[in-house]
């Protein structure tokens, strides 16, 4: 990953954050935050309930302003009165039930409904909806219903398509597989990767699946109580157990197999994540 | 407990109809832990409701405790048997304070003042949540917020409690908080349960799984015996568990492996032995 100067897309400097202030209720959410993102980075965010994943990420788009510390998103500074919609533009964010969020009478109006706030003119609208529907895998059928006919799933990619269709840089998604069964799962997470794999957007997002963390995320953020606690590589983290446990979270479950054949077999290499890479690794000790 | 016979429904909007279900048959014995597993739109939700009889089946029956839900009089007698928790916590809480909410369904059974108290104290006991009593509902977590409606629906002495996918929208300390309290009222107070979810973790503990595709059971047996047909599971847009799938994969390179499994251990003595 190019971590150079210029390529740092978000930057949090010493960022806190309290909700409910001066209040009996009062709890800090984010404590002294530090951390850049880069261009075309694949960052997940993993914490347990109430480490503040959530509230960090709406920190990106200005939608939280920290109480102490700065946030600046392509050195705009979120605090800006001015910029408020640069920033919209710049960084899509994506709620963990996108899809109670569809208001429009079909599911084309959703999708067209940023267009037409950014005053992106009529001929050029429709094709950015259809090429954007066309990519998250809706159907003209689809387009053409309400909203509130769509399956859970679909229902999700519209929601997605309505902030795809704004070209995003920066593309910010709060736990995407809430809700979605497992193979809408496995097509929702293959869009986002396609989207990364094309340089389209830097992805960041939260998850509490450790096996679609592993399998997707280069970059592992963990939260914990506010701070962060563990940054690094999916090996540096997923190769650290011990305190991701101690966290209260876990690992994929190929690599708890395989930490338990290393005990008998210590030729056996642990520190591999998805259920094709200890594939391999089996076979390529039984073939020896 | 429950039979099932051959039911069949379909959503008549216009201008198409929507067979939902086809020709399901099942039975729920008492004390059973049952898990439905399938995708979103597979028609779990639909059967669901055919169970407490909000939806009536096409053709085919249902009996609950011998009542067929067909028949207008036994409505509320298999409502009052069948509690139900639906997916959105924020949809199915009544009152403002937690006591409020739990005591709704025995106040409308017309119960005396001193049985309301004594059942909505006896159902918060039991869920482990007696101490969120006074709380206002609005400032519990998710998690809090289905277990109270569980204790709104123990309140009223249930046979059997539908789930229908009530983790979906927690998170996985609220999914823990509430599996914990069915299995307990499932093992201590012999409870029915019948899970409908599409999460394969919560179907790991079931007595026995069914999957539904496109409004038909496809498989249904122990969680090994389901989850080990890697096959028709991922073909149903579901997921097995990473043991299952390291092992099948293995077997499909060549590699001798009799049977698979779904526990972790069992796949680590597997994989050790073979590598001796």
């Amino acid at each position: 990953m190019n971590t150079d100067e210029t390529n740092r897309i978000i930057s949090l400097k010493q960022v806190c954050y309290t909700y409910a202030k001066n209040t009996p209720f009062s709890k800090k959410a984010l404590d002294d935050i530090n951390l850049d993102f880069y261009s075309n980075e694949y960052t997940a965010i993993i914490g347990a309930t109430g480490s503040g994943k959530s509230t960090l990420i709406q920190h990106m788009n200005g939608l939280l302003k920290p109480d102490i510390g700065e946030v600046l998103v392509d050195g705009i500074d979120t605090k800006d009165k001015k910029v408020q919609s640069d920033l919209r533009r710049k960084v899509g964010l994506v709620f963990q039930y996108a899809q109670y969020q569809l208001f429009e009478e079909t599911v084309y109006k959703d999708i067209e409904f940023g267009l037409i706030k950014r005053n992106v003119p009529e001929d050029q609208r429709k094709q950015r909806v259809l090429d954007t529907a066309k990519m998250v895998g809706l159907t003209q059928e689809n387009l053409n219903a309400s909203p509130y006919d769509l399956s859970g799933g679909q229902k999700k990619r519209a929601a997605i398509a309505g902030i795809l269709v704004l070209k995003p840089e920066i593309l910010v998604l709060d736990e995407p597989a809430a809700g979605l069964d497992p193979e809408g799962t496995r097509e929702l997470f293959s869009i986002i990767q396609n989207l990364h794999d094309n340089k389209e957007c830097t992805v960041i997002l939260v998850a509490h699946s450790m096996e679609l963390v592993a399998q997707y995320a280069k970059r592992i953020i963990v939260l914990h109580d506010g701070k962060v606690v563990m940054d690094g590589t999916r090996d540096e983290v997923f190769g650290n157990v011990e305190q991701l446990t101690s966290l209260g979270l876990d690992v994929p479950e190929v690599t708890k197999i395989l930490k338990k054949i290393k005990i008998s077999h210590p030729e056996i290499n642990d520190k591999l994540y998805t259920v094709s890479d200890a594939k391999e690794e089996i076979i390529k000790h039984l073939k020896k | 407990m429950i039979e099932v016979k051959d039911i069949y429904y379909a959503y008549k909007t216009q201008p198409e109809t929507t067979q939902a279900v086809s020709g399901i048959s099942l039975s729920v014995s008492k004390g059973m832990y049952i898990a439905i597993l399938g995708r979103n739109g597979s028609g779990k939700s639909t059967l669901a409701r055919m169970l407490n009889a909000l939806i009536l089946p096409d053709s085919g029956d249902i009996f609950v405790l011998g009542m067929n839900s067909k028949e207008k009089k036994n409505e509320l007698s298999i409502r009052k048997k069948i509690g139900m928790i639906f997916q959105d916590p924020d949809n199915q809480i009544v009152g403002t304070r937690v006591l409020e909410d739990v005591a709704f369904g025995p106040e409308n059974l017309g119960y005396e003042r001193e049985k309301i108290i004594k059942s909505v104290d006896n159902a918060l006991n039991q869920i482990g949540i007696y101490d969120l009593k006074e709380r206002a509902v609005h400032t519990l977590s998710g998690g809090q917020k289905q277990r109270v409606a569980i204790a709104g629906v123990l309140a009223m002495k249930p046979s059997c409690i539908i789930l229908d996918e009530s983790t979906s929208m927690l998170d996985p300390k609220g999914q823990a908080e509430l599996l914990a309290v069915t299995e307990k009222l499932n093992k201590e107070e012999g409870i029915s349960i019948i899970n409908i979810t599409h999460n394969m973790d919560e179907a790991k503990y079931a007595d026995v799984v069914y999957v539904m595709h496109k409004g038909t059971i496809t498989l249904s047996g122990t969680p090994k015996e389901v989850f080990t047909n890697v096959d028709e599971m991922i073909e149903a847009g579901l997921d097995v568990p990473q043991s299952t799938r390291l092992l099948y994969e293995l077997k499909k390179e060549g590699i001798k492996i009799e049977n698979l499994t779904i526990e972790e251990d069992e796949t680590a003595d597997i994989l050790g032995r073979l590598l001796q």
